[in-house]
């Protein structure tokens, strides 16, 4: 048995799981390009994101969706934070104004450390979103709404069936492969490799002994899916109907309501953010200067 | 050194509603050159219990001493693992899977190497262990891929044989081979247990296997040791979830029948069939 992955389902019955999956797959995009909304100060992007982020806890501690293994997650982010950061320094910005300190006349920024932040934190959250739909929505039902999302682009003879065939088989063996991965890292912990110390040699042999059984057992079962599939005489271009439909409820109404609030207020404060006469209103409201 | 197993606990998936309590204070002692089966229904915690005599699974509670070394909860004090994983070689279900070297002679030396030995010494085990396990030379330099099932199964129990391991722990060793392929591979771990004095343990559902190699049974159920004793004591107590032997059927049926015959009576099945002769004879 695996260990509780990153996002993998769990069965808890809250709100948030009985959810319509192509409802929730609506409002993960609509947060998603909230997240993604860029205001001109830096004081409003990070009181929006603060906003976001206390929204999406909540949305986290309803749902039951773990808060460590988030956290377990970002304990395993602190080098790409630390390429970030040294890319941000290193690389010359013209609007990067405020000095922190300087190194024999060469300026490290407060903005470097600002936009690494921002960047971390927009990171933080779209983590959790991706984690409340990935656990609270069975694989089965996502690919369902991917599905649906998709259907209009038949029109345009694009196969969305075989994607969502694709997509489904593709989810159901994440966790038969990672319990396999665990079996093979066991099997060749037994014959004394050790996954977690060593020289960086030995560190690559280790995954080599690993890379290639996994490899090689995961061929060998799409094979044999494949072949099962055509004995029970499975044909992509067939004309089929779900086993299982997806319904809307109220309850579905009230979550999509919540969200379109969410995102709708961002995204009327974003357009009036990049209006000019507004921008000069913040200015006078809050005696900030600019920065960016 | 005997390996003694106190009072451990172990759960999956803690703290959700999948949790798992896949062993549950169990607590047992297994002496040098025991030939010793765990029994039970898939999921009762048998493949859980042996993860932890080579430290692949820590208990949450509880100790395991092998030698000197005590496995506890405390990751700071397992130091030496590599030194258990010496001392106690374990051999996965399907252990063909754990292949990957581009030779037969390269993947069984792989074990050896890791532990310290020089490429001749570890060459010297690897040949050594699969003449064992009845590989000869025209394999060494083929790939184990293109073998077939029993053939690469044999190559992967003799790269845990390369080890040298003085207990040899084996979950479900003849899962999915033919009578033949599986008897070979039972007598070799028989021939390993008399001649070299190894310790096995043995993970099973094949109750025939149980009744014809192990001296010592413990059937697990739900994640607690239910019975510790011979085989045929085990047979006798007679659990719904256990099947019984081929010959303890036989005998069963027998006594349905009205013959005065137990199943003690299987060590010496001559006695048997004599008196089943008489009683024709005279019936």
């Amino acid at each position: 048995m695996a260990e509780l992955t990153f996002g993998r389902y769990v069965s808890h019955n809250t709100c948030v799981h009985r959810l319509d999956s192509r409802n929730k797959l609506l409002m993960m995009i609509m947060l998603f390009v909230a997240i993604f909304l860029q205001f001109n100060l830096w004081s409003t992007n990070l009181i929006i994101s603060g906003i976001m982020l206390i929204f999406l806890i909540i949305c986290m501690v309803v749902a039951k969706v773990s808060l460590r293994q988030l956290f377990k997650s970002l304990k395993a982010m602190w080098f790409l934070i630390l390429i970030l950061l040294v890319i941000y320094i290193f690389i010359p910005n013209a609007n990067h104004k405020f000095v922190a300190f300087s190194i024999n006349g060469y300026n490290v920024y407060w903005d470097s450390f600002y936009q690494c932040g921002y960047i971390f934190l927009r990171i933080i959250m779209m983590l959790s979103i991706t984690m409340i739909l990935t656990s609270t929505t069975k694989p089965m039902d996502l690919t369902r709404g991917l599905e649906w999302g998709m259907s209009p682009l038949k029109l345009l003879k694009v196969p969305v069936h075989i994607i969502a065939m694709i997509l489904t088989i593709a989810l159901r063996f994440i966790p038969t492969i990672l319990e396999e991965t665990s079996r093979i890292m066991k099997a060749q912990e037994s014959r004394g490799i050790d996954f977690a110390h060593g020289s960086l040699k030995n560190r690559f042999r280790a995954i080599i002994s690993l890379i290639i059984p996994l490899f090689v057992s995961a061929i060998d079962r799409s094979e044999e899916l494949a072949n099962a599939m055509e004995a029970r005489g499975y044909d992509p271009k067939a004309k089929r109907t779900s086993f299982q439909k997806l319904h809307f409820h109220l309850i579905d109404l009230y979550a999509l309501l919540i969200v379109l609030v969410v995102f709708g207020g961002i995204l009327t404060l974003f357009i009036l953010d990049h209006t000019v006469t507004t921008v000069d209103i913040v200015y006078v409201l809050s005696g900030h200067h600019a920065i960016f | 050194m005997p390996i003694k197993v106190n009072n451990i606990f172990h759960t999956y998936f803690k703290k959700t509603p999948n949790e798992v309590k896949a062993l549950d204070d169990v607590s047992l002692t297994i002496n040098d050159h025991d030939f010793i089966a765990f029994v039970g229904e898939t999921g009762s915690g048998k493949s859980t219990l042996v993860q932890h005599l080579n430290g692949l699974l820590i208990p949450d509670q509880g100790t395991i001493e092998v030698n000197e070394f005590v496995l506890t909860n405390n990751k700071k004090k397992n130091k030496k693992m590599h030194d258990l994983r010496h001392h106690v070689g374990l051999i996965f279900q399907f252990p063909e899977y754990q292949l990957f070297e581009e030779t037969v002679i390269k993947d069984v030396c792989f074990g050896p190497r890791n532990f310290g030995l020089n490429q001749e010494e570890a060459l010297l085990k690897a040949k050594e262990a699969l003449n064992i396990v009845g590989i000869d030379e025209s394999y060494y330099e083929r790939s184990p891929f293109e073998l077939s099932g029993g053939e690469r199964r044999k190559v992967a129990i003799a790269g845990i044989l390369a080890i040298d391991p003085e207990v040899l722990v084996l979950d479900e060793p003849t899962a999915g081979l033919d009578y033949q392929a599986s008897d070979e591979i039972m007598s070799l771990i028989y021939d390993l247990y008399q001649k070299k004095n190894k310790t096995i343990i043995l993970v099973t559902h094949d109750m025939d296997l149980v009744y014809k190699y192990a001296q010592r049974a413990c059937y697990i159920s739900n994640g607690k040791i239910e019975f510790d004793g011979t085989p045929i004591d085990l047979f006798n107590q007679g659990y719904d979830t256990l099947e019984l032997p081929k010959l303890f059927r036989f005998i069963r049926g027998l006594k349905h029948r009205g013959y005065d015959i137990d199943y003690k009576d299987a060590d010496n099945l001559h006695e048997v069939f004599e008196y089943i002769g008489k009683k024709k004879h005279h019936g």
